[in-house]
């Protein structure tokens, strides 16, 4: 609610500090030597889960010595448990006998050298940690009479590939969206920014989820401070679960009762590489394309992909477009009535007579006229997101043209009404940051009350409050507003408006003027234009 | 507390759209007019009309073809009286925001319009925008009665009629509302207001017959414009006067100028493009001196005799006789205001912008010197082009 | 006090907003008639002689805000009485604008609204922002001024255009010689807007830049008379003197002349919004010296446990403080130059000559 934040103006959030390196770690158990007993306690641990594969063999020839590879269906790629893991160790060590040793870790230490081919393997002795990579997809190999595991990465299983972005659409620039795997996400961005200084942190979160959430952001670039603070953040989570980003983003906010994203999120590698680029944190989470970028401005939000590779021209046009969208997004409803019930000077005389004879023998008052046309539009809307794909067409058939030209015939609705909602829906699609656009359209509502009540005054009202509460909000200690307010002239390069690259280049800065120098001094591979024609 | 603030915070909220939509009205509960008009009736009684509109019949795919408007009247001592009488008659609250035309009728404008003004100033309604005409030679009711062709709304017709002929022909200017004030403020002057006219059977151009004839009986047209004095109306000017006035009040737009050739006259028409005018005063001795400087470009537009316009000596002589007709205009205006004693050309707040001291002193005794005043006019006038012809065939044909 | 800071650009833009607030509205300096643009700008010199003098106040105490000094220059006991005089003049300079605003907003497009309700959205908004803190006030500031600029250059171009402005009824200037014009400017003009910047006196100690502070006040001061100055001629070449003088919303009868084409006309809402801005920073900083000088005396270490009960304070007193608005404005006229000149030029004047003599006997505590 909007005076959310009054009444909770004074509340202090006392926050504890703890250490809390992997945020469910319980005291280090040391795995059993027994080799049947490991498996039968792996078994029940999970509930005798069937998806969970024990595969036993006997490897060197005398003795013939008793393993164990346990694995789970699904999550590990079975084709490379067999090359990998079964083959390396049957036969090619059939050939070449194994050395021998009587102590229980060396054993780990010749098969880990001489035997297993996994690229990714290491030794493990601690049951909390093995369990979690169990169940992240790794396999354990475990060795009769020895203490310990080996545990290989051979993650796998059916995964959706990197497609073309489904909400951040563009026409000019790259094609690909981060999918629902933590790995494949990171990969996209690092192959964006071949740069030693693109840092990456790890860490678990979620009692029971124990998701993967990973920090990124560019050494040198990004403020030392803020990386703190969203590692902070983060550690100070304390939820079971962590299904998507969504859940982070709502843990890790300034500000929880506001109807503005304070945090962004984006499906394409590209703006995340641009993003950190510019001293911003990225935050991925295991199991979801949204990916967190943060500190945000709200300026952030009329910022396409695009809009970099684009003419400059074209892009500040576009966006000039983005901010009237909004604006018509929040304000055209209410106007509308303003205008019609408390203005009607304010008409040009003929627009006047013209709605005026809309309105004869229309039946319900504009204020409930187009509350009504608004919910409907919402409800389609919300019925075109849900409805199976193969529906949606009918649904917007329907919608759009049987309602809304039938309320138009019988004169339940006027003509202008209609125009003035579909203009507002349309508007709505305008914004890349898809978001912002839930919040003016949350907005618009008590806007249209306040509109109907006091006019323009209302309206005017509402806005004010409206920019008091947008200056008020900060995203990680960054002012929501700025560059706007507070006003800062030489970092205007990127918000209404957007400078030629070839424009003497700073970053468009966003904490302070630290980055502008550092840079150099750290010699950090740089993205400015006058860097790049430098190199080539 | 917190939690008591945000309580009391809804509760407000939720209580503004319950206290009541104080200003909401819904459009379909006014009728708007168009145009109002305002008579005298006798003896301090007052005649408000209004032109109102039928939105649905003139507007939109349902539009019926009806009748365009109506016409409501209300009779009172006071004009706000009046005002409120009229609703007797009118189902929906008179909206008087879009108002176009503002119509006076003769009789109340000679015995003066000055506590209308008031009126209509104080009522935050009407715009200042609004245009004033005077109904010549009948009442305001009559004017608005009267249907019109070409554009449906006869407000809208009176509005189209007023400008377009100010702005072709000159004989007549826009007076808005603000304009009137101002004149009614001027001392010894008054305002220019112009007029219309009213053809025809006053009956027949009550029905919507009058307009389904090519020719219509009944009609208005545009028509000179009355000088006031001291908020009344002290009489006409029409023709080359009335252009005379618009030539001093700098309200000249476009207009044609005839000229005599070597034989025929006013063989010779000339378009004015734009025109300049600027007016200085002077003070020696007693009399001021009032000099009317004005530039004006224009092109030839008709030439029925065989004048050779292809040579710039010719030009240059078209261009002297045009000057002098405009300087004949200015003249006659200045002449027949000077006759009436009304300032009505602004001349004392040229004295004013010349000499504030001397001004000081003639202020009260104004009336009385303004007739006195000495006028020059330097006309300066250019022809830019000869239209799409340089000699006229005129010339050919003589040979 | 707050830990906030507001920047000189930030302080700049609420001075000029404070500035025009209610000012621009009105064709201000009538008795100076066709010359009152002249004695608006002469007024400014006078408003930045007065700002000098909050200036070197500043800067002799810069960590104090005006209350905060006058007992440090006066001692407890003189000091603080008349700082509690501060506190109502502030509350009732903030209840007579909100007064003013509401009635114009009346007048000019709600006429069936009761006052009450409109000033009371009014303050409750101001309630919220100032809970927020002088930083929110000063970055709404600085969104709404550049609204107001884009909406003021709008104004000015489309008034071109439509050909409605005379330059003629503004001459001849110093018709009447300067004596009218030099005794408006002592009488109304240097006084109004420039006394009531004594506001600022609460706020300054908030300044981040103390230097670029005190001459972002110096511009703001001199930027906005320039701005008043030259509204006021532009209503006065548009409606003339005598309608522009009579009118009691003149900006909003200049802007309903617009009328290019029959297309572009009716912008009464761009006034309106002038409006509605100008008295809601007006108000809120009037408000917010109040319950700053409320919160210094009485030793309050939250000043936001102020806001609300002042601002209903303020409501109730926006009400019962005249008749009608033909009362607000005559009444407006005399407390200009005897209670708003006391306050705003006098003990200021008198606070800066006894710190003077302080510092000069070497005797400062």
């Amino acid at each position: 609610m909007f005076f959310g934040p009054l009444i909770r103006a004074k509340k202090k959030q006392k926050k504890k500090e703890i250490v809390h390196e992997l945020g469910f770690q319980e005291d280090k158990q040391p795995l059993e030597r027994d080799l049947d007993r490991m498996v039968d306690r792996i078994k029940q641990e999970l509930g005798n889960s069937p998806d969970v594969i024990v595969r036993t063999f006997q490897i060197g020839s005398s003795p013939l010595i008793q393993v164990a590879a346990i694995y789970i269906e699904g999550l590990t790629d079975i084709e490379k448990v067999n090359d990998f893991v079964t083959h390396s160790l049957l036969f090619e060590q059939k050939e070449n006998e194994l050395p021998q040793s009587n102590d229980p870790h060396c054993m780990f230490d010749v098969i880990l050298s001489r035997a297993l081919t996994v690229g990714d393997a290491k030794y493990l002795n601690d049951w909390n940690v093995m369990m979690h990579a169990l169940l992240s997809g790794d396999i354990a190999v475990f060795v009769d009479n020895c203490e310990g595991s080996i545990i290989g990465n051979l993650r796998g299983g059916e995964r959706r590939g990197v497609t073309a972005p489904e909400t951040e659409v563009n026409i000019r620039g790259p094609r690909d969206s981060f999918n629902e795997s933590i790995g494949t996400n990171v990969s996209l961005i690092r192959r964006r920014l071949k740069s030693p200084n693109l840092w990456l942190e790890s860490m678990r979160v979620g009692n029971i989820t124990q998701t993967d959430v990973s920090i990124m952001y560019l050494k040198g670039i990004a403020e030392d401070r803020l990386v703190e603070e969203v590692r902070r953040r983060l550690k100070d989570i304390r939820i079971d679960a962590i299904l998507e980003s969504g859940n982070i983003e709502d843990l890790i906010q300034d500000q929880t009762y506001t109807p503005f994203p304070t945090i962004y999120n984006s499906e394409r590698p590209d703006v995340v590489v641009g993003n950190l680029l510019e001293g911003r944190i990225a935050v991925l989470v295991d199991g979801t394309p949204n990916t967190l970028i943060l500190p945000t401005t709200f300026s952030q939000f009329f910022k396409a992909a695009e809009d970099y590779y684009q003419r400059v021209e074209f892009t500040v046009f576009m966006r000039l477009i983005r901010y009237f969208g909004f604006f018509v997004v929040m304000l055209l409803p209410s106007m509308y009535i303003a205008v019609t019930t408390h203005h009607h000077e304010m008409i040009p005389t003929l627009l006047a007579i013209n709605l005026l004879a809309q309105r004869e023998g229309v039946p319900f008052p504009v204020f409930f006229e187009a509350f009504l046309m608004e919910a409907a539009f919402e409800l389609m809307r919300e019925a075109g997101t849900r409805m199976p794909r193969a529906v949606g067409q009918a649904v917007s058939t329907v919608g759009a043209i049987v309602l809304g030209q039938a309320a138009v015939e019988a004169g339940i609705v006027t003509a202008m009404m209609v125009i003035v909602v579909s203009f507002t829906g349309i508007a709505s699609f305008t914004l890349p940051g898809f978001t912002l656009t839930t919040s003016a359209r949350l907005i618009r509502f008590p806007m249209m009350l306040a509109a109907s009540t006091f006019g323009f005054y209302g309206i005017f009202m509402c806005t004010i409050l409206i920019v008091a509460h947008l200056t008020s909000l900060r995203s990680f200690g960054i002012p929501y507003l700025s560059p706007f307010a507070p006003f800062g002239f030489k970092r205007q390069k990127d918000t209404l408006w957007r400078s030629p690259f070839k424009t003497p280049a700073t970053r468009p800065g966003l904490i302070g003027p630290r980055q502008e120098t550092s840079l150099q001094k750290d010699g950090v591979p740089s993205s400015d234009q006058n860097d790049q024609t430098s190199e080539g | 507390m917190t939690l008591k603030t945000g309580f009391l915070m809804l509760m407000i909220l939720c209580m503004l759209p319950l206290a009541g939509c104080w200003n909401y009205r819904e459009m379909n509960e006014l009728a708007i007019a168009l145009a109002m008009g305002v008579d005298k009736l006798g003896e301090d009684e007052y005649r408000f009309s209004f032109q109102v509109v039928n939105a649905r019949d003139i507007s939109g795919i349902k539009a019926t073809g009806r009748i365009p408007v109506n016409v409501f009247s209300g009779k009172g001592r006071t004009l706000f009286e009046a005002l409120r009488k009229a609703s007797q008659k009118v189902p929906r609250r008179i909206n008087a925001q879009h108002m176009r035309v503002f119509i006076i009728g003769e009789e109340l404008a000679r015995e003066g319009i000055e506590e209308l003004f008031d009126f209509m100033e104080r009522d935050p309604e009407p715009r200042l925008t609004t245009r004033v005409i005077i109904a010549r030679d009948s009442d305001a009711e009559t004017i608005l009665k009267t249907v019109t062709a070409v554009e449906s709304i006869p407000a809208n017709a009176i509005l189209g009629k007023l400008k377009v002929s100010g702005r072709v022909l000159a004989e007549s200017y826009e007076v808005e509302m603000d304009d009137v004030i101002r004149g009614l403020l001027t001392k010894g002057g008054g305002p220019v207001i112009s007029g219309i006219r009213h053809v025809g059977k006053v009956k027949s151009g009550e029905k919507i017959s009058n307009v389904e004839q090519t020719e219509l009986q009944t009609d208005l047209f545009t028509s000179g414009m009355a000088l006031f004095k001291n908020g009344k109306l002290a009489g006409w000017v029409k023709g080359r006067q009335a252009r005379g006035i618009s030539w001093i009040n700098n309200k000249v737009k476009s207009t044609i100028v005839n000229l005599d050739c070597e034989t025929k006259k006013d063989a010779l028409a000339i378009e004015i493009l734009r025109s300049n005018t600027k007016i200085k005063g002077e003070v020696k001795g007693e009399r001021p001196l009032i000099r009317i400087q004005i530039e004006g470009i224009g092109v030839v537009g008709e030439a029925m005799c065989p004048v050779d316009i292809s040579k710039s000596a010719e030009i240059r002589k078209l261009e002297q006789l045009w000057n002098e007709e405009t300087a004949h205009d200015v003249m006659a205006a200045v002449k027949t205001a000077q006759k009436l004693k009304t300032d009505v050309l602004g001349f004392g707040a040229a004295v004013e912008r010349a000499n504030p001291k001397a001004w000081k002193k003639m202020e009260k005794d104004w009336d009385e010197i303004f007739p006195t005043c000495k006028v020059e006019v330097n006309v300066e006038s250019t022809i830019r082009r000869t239209g799409m012809i340089s000699k006229p065939f005129l010339l050919k044909e003589k040979k | 006090m707050e830990k906030a800071k507001i920047s000189p650009g930030q302080l700049f833009t609420l001075i000029v907003l404070f500035d025009l607030g209610t000012a621009v509205l009105r064709v201000l300096a009538m008795s100076a008639g066709k010359d009152a643009w002249l004695a608006i700008l002469l007024g400014t010199a006078g408003g930045l002689a007065i700002f000098g003098v909050y200036a070197s106040l500043f800067r002799l105490y810069p960590e104090l805000p005006l209350t905060g000094y006058i007992r440090a220059i006066l001692g407890k006991w003189i000091g603080w009485p008349l700082g509690l005089l501060y506190i109502l003049f502030f509350i009732h300079g903030a209840a007579r604008d909100l007064r003013e605003g509401g009635a114009l907003l009346l007048s000019s497009v709600m006429d069936q609204t009761p006052l009450i309700v409109a000033n009371a959205v009014m303050i409750l908004s101001i309630v919220y922002v100032l809970n927020k803190g002088i930083e929110v006030l000063a970055r709404t500031g600085q969104i709404f001024i550049f609204i107001l600029a884009v909406l003021g250059l709008l104004s000015i171009f489309l008034l071109f255009a439509a050909g409605v402005i005379d330059i003629n009824r503004l001459l001849p200037v110093l018709g009447n010689g300067l004596g009218p014009v030099i005794q408006t400017t002592f009488k109304q003009t240097i006084e109004f807007p420039h006394e009531e910047v004594i506001c600022f006196a609460m706020l300054l100690p908030y300044l981040n830049h103390r230097k670029m502070g005190i001459r972002a006040g110096f511009a703001a001061v001199l930027i906005s008379g320039i701005i008043l100055s030259f509204s006021t001629a532009l209503n006065m070449a548009v409606l003339g003197i005598d309608i522009a003088g009579r009118s009691t919303f003149p900006l909003l009868s200049t802007i309903r002349l617009i009328n290019i084409g029959e297309i572009i006309q009716r912008l009464d809402v761009f006034v309106v919004l002038t409006l509605i801005i100008g008295d809601f920073f007006k108000v809120a900083i009037f408000f917010y010296a109040g319950v700053l000088a409320a919160a210094d005396l009485f030793r309050i270490n939250d000043h936001r446990k102020l806001v609300l009960p002042i601002g209903v304070i303020i409501l109730f007193m926006s009400m019962m403080i005249s008749g009608s608005f033909i009362e607000q404005i005559e009444e407006g006229d005399v407390l200009l130059v005897t209670v708003f000149l006391f306050f705003g030029v006098l003990v200021p004047i008198f606070l800066l000559a006894a710190a003077g003599v302080r510092k000069w006997f070497g005797s400062n505590p």
